[in-house]
């Protein structure tokens, strides 16, 4: 079930770098066909294709550690200490994590009727990537207490930049 | 408002909370406090921070890195490189300084270089008898040029931030990042001798036939700098189109001429640039709420008067602004730093009359000797890890090339046609 | 003051936009005795133009500045207002908007907001870099428009080779060649340096627009008649102020271009407003008979002037 969901999460973080790629790519080569000009909504596709990838990946990058943080505090004082640092960290995340996820539903809902500026689709699919992706970073906070509580060290690895 | 603003950031920085939740924590609090302003739009404003084409040049940008990686571009690089300077005293410090150098033209990032040229020189070192902190700071020093040589996400975040042109910064980095690699590999030559550090045994002697070999395995990767740069600079594309350009050649030469890819190492190319981009890009929305705020409350004209106060002299406020950003990075992750200050530190330095090509090559280079520098030093970690030390034995031995880095910054600083010169006859 | 205003622009503080916002708050504040206190963010302080919209509709603001870009997004039917050679100057965009200015107001209302009233854009003309004497020229330029489908069409019926490439990278674009040509406004053109680039300015004249002043509904219908009453005098008032900036600041807009060596190309416009208007006639048609009625009047109007 986590291995199924972690892998789809995945999938289309990679697919979305490939539209990505594939958008821009063929809009940039049209411009040297003459009197063709590119594709006139790559851009906003790419765009809005992106903040889907950003906040899927910072969702699921939570559990890799890719959110860098300042660690010297929490390394440096005993065990106990640094296990409760490392919950109140986490709680913190949690706190700006619902605030994404309350206000960026909120923003996803009201803005049905706004439409994007060259497909004109509703911005609701654009804006439903934060609280989606906001909801599961603050899932994936909730496994590191509840790891970090159970004794299990959460100590963050850098995988990524 | 800016002190209530700057606290709570900074002690959520220093308690570990994750820099991007931190900074939009920070810029909350004086947003309740105020109450005039509705929460939503600190969503909205995130949004809008990184809804940005320009900015889709650094998930480009790191991909390529990833994919150079995962097509082992990065042995051919290196073997180009142990051809050029493997010969000299230390042979394997200066491959690795010029293996960056080279793939700094490949990739954007200072991290991606740190990672794959360290992952490759570091065992090598080590296995010719090299003393392991010495190996760990070459690499993390020299992976610093990753992100100064163009291609650069420092760049184009530095560009999206304040207007400056992208392409022009590439363009007048070239020269710093040339500068910055001669100077490590001076410090590495002295460094070698102090260490007892003699001539490589089984460097291979330069020949002709080994150079035609070494030239038609490596020669084609070259070729992704010559297409990201002549691309802009020829006017082509934009950078971001050069990024996606640098994507497609990659995938084309590690699938056709070298066949290297396997579907594990691509996935995990793209996993790794999707981890890299959402992390900066999660930082660049927070900090969009949070600059916001700074610009409310007038904090440029407030850095500016701050800095007039202590001296009148432009050199001098420009070595106070260094002096900063050097302070910063030793505990805020470099491109944490140059995102909360690129704006503000621009309008100070257009202010003092410097070009603003000039000005944010020497910011960028600053925030970037950050990253090595302890006890927040990412690359500075990476390596560290890589070799198997502890960061304090690496802090010690990154020392002397701290030192050059900073050299090399003042240099540029003082001389500016260095970055504006080749702009100015690549575009004008 | 008993009841706050807030009011954003995206424009900076020099822009006539903004001037008139000022004179708006001025006039505000003076006419309802410092009851209303009318606050204006300038320059995107509080977000981009489509944000801005966004929070006026959210009750974050009572006021934008805002056309296609932001209002437009909520009501797509506002788009007729700009369209292409329906003006040929700023008194006639004065006169049709007034016309259609309650048409424009019944399609706003629905989306939560309310039409208070419309300050001036104009002329858009087109900057190049190898010059555009006659229609021909346009074949194959590459043209930077922004994204959306009615500046499509107009790149289109010009033979012009549509360019999407972002407002932040026109600059470089057109300094490395990446596009030949950009249309604006003389004053976003020097406003954003662009000229230094490109140095023909064709007189195409493709384009005057208004820049609705939009309020918040629910805000608007809590207000007091008299305090109503202001606003709306107000704006007029802001507005005739704007209009009276605008043609000086357009004036020396081009000024600063001839200074710098931009040559200015005066050409017939003809041409290029034939292809475009039947563009335009089949694209607006595709939006349905309310939007076709409201085009119709515009054209209408224009034409006894
Ligand atoms: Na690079
Ligand atoms: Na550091």
């Amino acid at each position: 079930m986590t291995k199924f969901y972690i892998q789809t999460v995945e999938a289309l973080i990679i697919l979305g770098l490939c539209v990505m790629v594939g958008l821009t790519f063929t809009s940039a080569m049209m411009r040297f066909i003459p009197g063709v000009g590119g594709i006139f909504w790559a851009e906003e596709i790419t765009r809005y294709v992106s903040i889907w990838v950003v906040f899927l990946a910072a969702g699921v990058g939570m559990r890799f550690g890719v959110h860098l943080s300042v660690d010297m505090l929490a390394l440096a004082v005993p065990e106990g200490l640094r296990r409760a640092l490392f919950i109140f960290a986490y709680i913190m995340s949690i706190l700006f994590q619902g605030v994404l996820v309350y206000y960026g539903t909120q923003l996803a809902i009201s803005n049905y009727a706004q439409q994007s500026a060259s497909l004109q689709i509703p911005m609701t699919y654009a804006y439903a990537a934060i609280p989606v992706g906001a909801f599961i970073m603050l899932c994936e906070t909730l496994r590191l207490i509840y790891l970090e509580l159970t004794g299990h060290s959460t100590a963050a690895q850098p995988q990524a930049d | 408002m800016i002190g209530i603003l700057f606290s709570s950031f900074l002690i959520l920085l220093v308690l570990g909370v994750p820099i991007a939740f931190a900074i939009g924590l920070g810029a909350l609090v004086p947003i309740i406090l105020q109450g005039n302003i509705p929460l939503s739009l600190v969503v909205s404003r995130m949004f809008g921070g990184i809804d940005s084409f320009p900015l889709m040049a650094i998930p480009f940008f790191v991909l390529t890195g990833t994919l150079a990686g995962a097509c082992k571009l990065t042995d051919r690089i290196a073997a180009l490189a142990a051809f050029m300077v493997g010969n000299l005293r230390a042979g394997l410090a200066h491959v690795n300084i010029v293996a960056s150098m080279l793939f700094g033209g490949v990739t954007g990032s200072a991290v991606a270089d740190a990672a794959a040229t360290g992952s490759m020189m570091i065992p090598a070192m080590r296995s010719q008898g090299y003393p392991a902190a010495y190996s760990a700071a070459v690499t993390a020093a020299s992976s610093v040029i990753g992100s100064i040589i163009p291609p650069s996400t420092m760049m184009i975040i530095y560009g999206f931030l304040t207007g400056v042109s992208t392409g022009r910064m590439f363009v007048g980095a070239i020269i710093p990042g040339i500068m910055v690699g001669l100077a490590l590999m001076l410090v590495a030559h002295f460094q070698a001798i102090r260490l007892g550090i003699g001539y490589d045994a089984n460097a291979k002697p330069r020949t002709l036939s080994g150079f035609w070999l070494i030239l038609k395995d490596s020669g084609p990767a070259m070729v992704v700098p010559v297409i990201i740069i002549g691309g802009i600079v020829g006017g082509f594309f934009t950078p971001t189109e050069a990024g996606v350009v640098a994507v497609v050649t990659i995938l084309v030469l590690g699938s056709i001429y070298y066949r290297s890819f396997t579907w594990a190492r691509l996935r995990a190319a793209f996993m790794t640039a999707g981890y890299t981009t959402a992390m900066v890009m999660m930082i660049l929305a927070a900090s969009t709420v949070f600059a916001n705020l700074l610009t409310r409350a007038r904090f440029q004209s407030t850095l500016i008067d701050m800095l007039s106060t202590v001296s009148s002299v432009p050199e001098i406020q420009m070595l106070l602004v260094i002096a900063l950003l050097l302070f910063l990075t030793l505990f805020i992750d470099a491109t944490a730093v140059l995102i909360m200050f690129a704006a503000p530190l621009a309008a100070v330095f257009s202010t003092l009359g410097y070009d603003p090509v000039h000005s944010g090559i020497v910011v960028v280079v600053a925030c970037l000797i950050g990253g090595v520098t302890p006890p927040v030093g990412t690359l500075l970690f990476i390596a560290a890890g890589i070799a198997r030390i502890s960061v304090g034995a690496a802090s010690r031995a990154i020392l002397p090339f701290v030192l050059a880095l900073i050299a090399v910054t003042l240099i540029i600083l003082f001389i500016p046609p260095l970055a504006t010169w080749l702009p100015s006859i690549a575009f004008d | 003051a008993d009841v706050t205003m807030r009011v954003g622009t995206v424009y900076q503080t020099s822009h006539t936009i903004s001037q008139g916002s000022a004179e708006f708050e001025r006039l505000v504040e003076e006419r309802s005795n410092g009851e209303i206190d009318v606050q204006v963010f300038y320059a995107e302080e509080l977000g981009s133009e489509r944000e801005m919209a966004e929070m006026t509709r959210a009750g974050g603001l009572e006021m934008v500045l805002s056309g296609l870009p932001g209002t437009g997004a909520f009501v797509p039917q506002i788009e007729v207002m700009e369209a292409f050679y329906t003006y040929d100057n700023l008194e006639e965009l004065a006169t049709v908007v007034g016309a259609i200015a309650d048409d424009l107001n019944a399609f706003m209302e629905p989306q939560g907001f309310h039409l208070v009233g419309y300050m001036y854009q104009g002329p858009r003309n087109l900057l190049s870099t190898r010059p555009v004497r006659e229609f021909d020229d346009m074949a194959g330029l590459r043209l930077r428009i922004p994204q959306t489908p009615l500046f499509v069409a107009l790149a289109q019926s010009w033979n012009a080779t549509p360019t999407a490439i972002s407002l932040g990278e026109v600059y470089t674009s057109l300094e490395s060649g990446v596009i030949d040509a950009v249309e604006g406004t003389s004053e976003t053109i020097v406003s954003s340096r662009f000229y230094e680039n490109a140095n023909y300015l064709t007189v195409t004249r493709h384009n005057f627009y208004p820049q609705p002043m939009v309020v918040n509904k629910g805000w608007w219908d809590g207000l007091s008649e008299e305090h109503q009453a202001v606003i709306n005098e107000s704006a007029q008032d802001a507005a005739a102020y704007q209009l009276s900036l605008h043609k000086d600041a357009e004036a020396a807009a081009m000024q600063t271009m001839r200074d710098s060596g931009v040559e200015i190309i005066e050409v017939d416009t003809a041409p290029f407003s034939e292809p475009v208007l039947a563009a335009m006639d089949e694209y607006i048609k595709s939006k349905g008979e309310e939007v076709y009625a409201v085009y119709q009047k515009m054209l209408e109007t224009a034409a006894e002037q």
